[in-house]
């Protein structure tokens, strides 16, 4: 099965450690949570494994190909979820094969049965200020998918959604996003988004620079939600 | 409706107040009438003249016009080679910024001499002026993007050549268009005072020519004849600005 793993991450700025010995294994059709307090080092982690930036020492494989500084082999979604606002939403979700495919991208990809799916249908010519907070945020998502790879990075993808729109969008992550096979590796503040959307959850610890597996004997996350807390406040 | 109204006549208020105040030094001849014609006698000149005044105006205009033009092509062309050279931004970065503060009208004599009385000085002092503040408009608007947009880019394997097209330009419009409203300004300046220098045509050739006639009321209207199409030429800038930069930019994102 394909992995996609990270061997030995090191990063500092000057004298400041980010990331100390950073290993993780990430399977298709896994979600990892990483919880972390702010500044802890996660959207560097995201950058490095996105090829935007290069650690100090360390490597990124998928199985046996090395992708350290190599951008291009992972689906992204930033942040804030940096739509273009000059482009129409169905331009906004093209954007990354036109960008694989260079100017001669002429291909008719037929997107009506994903815009079905996340729920933006009638939005492919709209700009993306005409569509609610969690409207944009699926196209967002749907973008992330059009990067066509076997992984996916989001970067607190629903911090910016009230909390309505947060639980209603939970389930609809968990409906179709999960039933896609990829693997996604998701930053999040939320240890309640967390349990409910990962597979696997790791604090990325601000003392050692590290990860912490939160591991339960019988897979049950939602046991662990006290031990996290406290793990949080603490490392 | 009402503060429509209430809004469009403030505007009018100092306008007015100024001309009450220019009838009232002409009434108590604060300065001998021929030398200070009133406002009636600047708008009968200015009917009067109106055709000679558009006559000539067309050639400033048109010098204005393509000084700007060039100046748009120049200035693009400098801003991404800097943007691409990081040694050549950093050369002529502080420059640009240093020779904003220094008025390139002083160097219209000098073009006279080497350019001579055509078109040519003319639009090279149009270009002068206008170079500056397009290409650091431009300069600006290149790096205004919020590196999110960036970063984005690079993770989907952009180049350089794709980050440019996709975020860098689109994003520079909306500071295009405020460069290219003072440069708009600066134009028609620069043009008029370029045609001090000497030349056949246009309006500050006509200015110094009705000087010379001791018709000051003609003079007047010229002045006034220049302030108006400064306003429209900006003007009109204001309502493209609007137009394009609505279609790229419907709401400013926060």
């Amino acid at each position: 099965m394909t992995e996609l793993k990270l061997r030995n991450i090191c990063k500092s700025y000057g004298e400041k450690v980010i990331l100390d010995s950073v290993n993780l294994d990430l399977r298709m059709g896994e979600t990892i949570c990483i919880l972390g307090k702010s500044g802890c080092g996660k959207s560097t982690l995201f950058n490095i494994i996105s090829g935007l930036i290069s650690p100090d020492s360390g490597n990124v494989y998928i199985d046996k190909k090395e992708i350290t500084k190599l951008p291009g082999f992972v689906g992204y979604m930033p942040q804030k979820n940096a739509l273009f606002p000059f482009k129409t939403i169905r331009e906004n979700v093209l954007l990354p094969i036109l960008i694989q495919n260079g100017s001669h991208f002429q291909a008719q990809i037929n997107l009506d049965d994903y815009f079905d799916k996340f729920l933006i249908s009638g939005t492919e010519n709209k700009y993306p200020h005409e569509l609610s907070g969690g409207m944009r945020q699926r196209a967002a998502f749907l973008r992330t998918l059009m990067f066509n790879k076997d992984f996916m990075l989001f970067d607190e993808p629903f911090s910016s959604l009230d909390n309505i729109t947060k639980l209603y969008m939970y389930k609809w992550y968990k409906d179709n996003i999960k039933g896609l096979g990829r693997g996604v590796m998701l930053i999040t503040h939320s240890i309640d988004e967390a349990i409910k959307l990962g597979d696997k959850i790791f604090i990325l610890s601000e003392k050692s620079h590290s990860f912490l597996e939160v591991k339960d004997s019988d897979g049950n996350l939602e046991r662990k939600r006290n031990y996290i807390l406290d793990k949080l406040s603490t490392i | 409706m009402k503060i429509f109204i209430s809004k469009h006549l403030a505007t009018l208020i100092l306008p007015i107040f100024i001309i009450l105040i220019w009838q009232t030094v002409y009434i108590f001849k604060v300065f001998p009438q021929f030398l200070f014609p009133s406002p009636k006698d600047v708008l009968l000149a200015f009917f009067k003249d109106f055709p000679v005044l558009v006559k000539h105006a067309s050639y400033t205009v048109s010098e204005a016009l393509l000084g700007i033009l060039f100046s748009i092509i120049i200035s693009f062309i400098t801003a991404i080679l800097m943007e691409h050279s990081k040694t050549l931004y950093r050369i002529l970065y502080s420059s640009l910024l240093v020779s904003q503060s220094i008025p390139s009208i002083i160097i219209a004599p000098l073009l006279v001499i080497f350019l001579g009385y055509g078109i040519l000085p003319k639009i090279f002092l149009v270009i002068l002026c206008c170079f500056f503040p397009l290409t650091i408009s431009f300069l600006d608007g290149f790096n205004s993007l919020d590196s999110e947009f960036i970063n984005l880019l690079k993770s989907m394997g952009a180049n350089k050549y794709q980050i440019f097209i996709h975020a860098r330009l689109p994003f520079s419009i909306p500071y295009f268009f405020s460069g290219l409203k003072i440069s708009v300004s600066y134009a028609i300046i620069s043009a008029v005072i370029s045609e001090w220098m000497g030349g056949n045509f246009g309006l500050g050739v006509y200015m110094t020519k009705v000087k010379s006639a001791y018709a000051f009321d003609k003079l007047f209207a010229v002045v006034l004849f220049v302030c108006i199409l400064s306003l429209i030429m900006i003007r009109v800038v204001f309502i493209i600005q609007n137009k394009v930069v609505f279609k790229f930019f419907p709401v400013k994102e926060k």
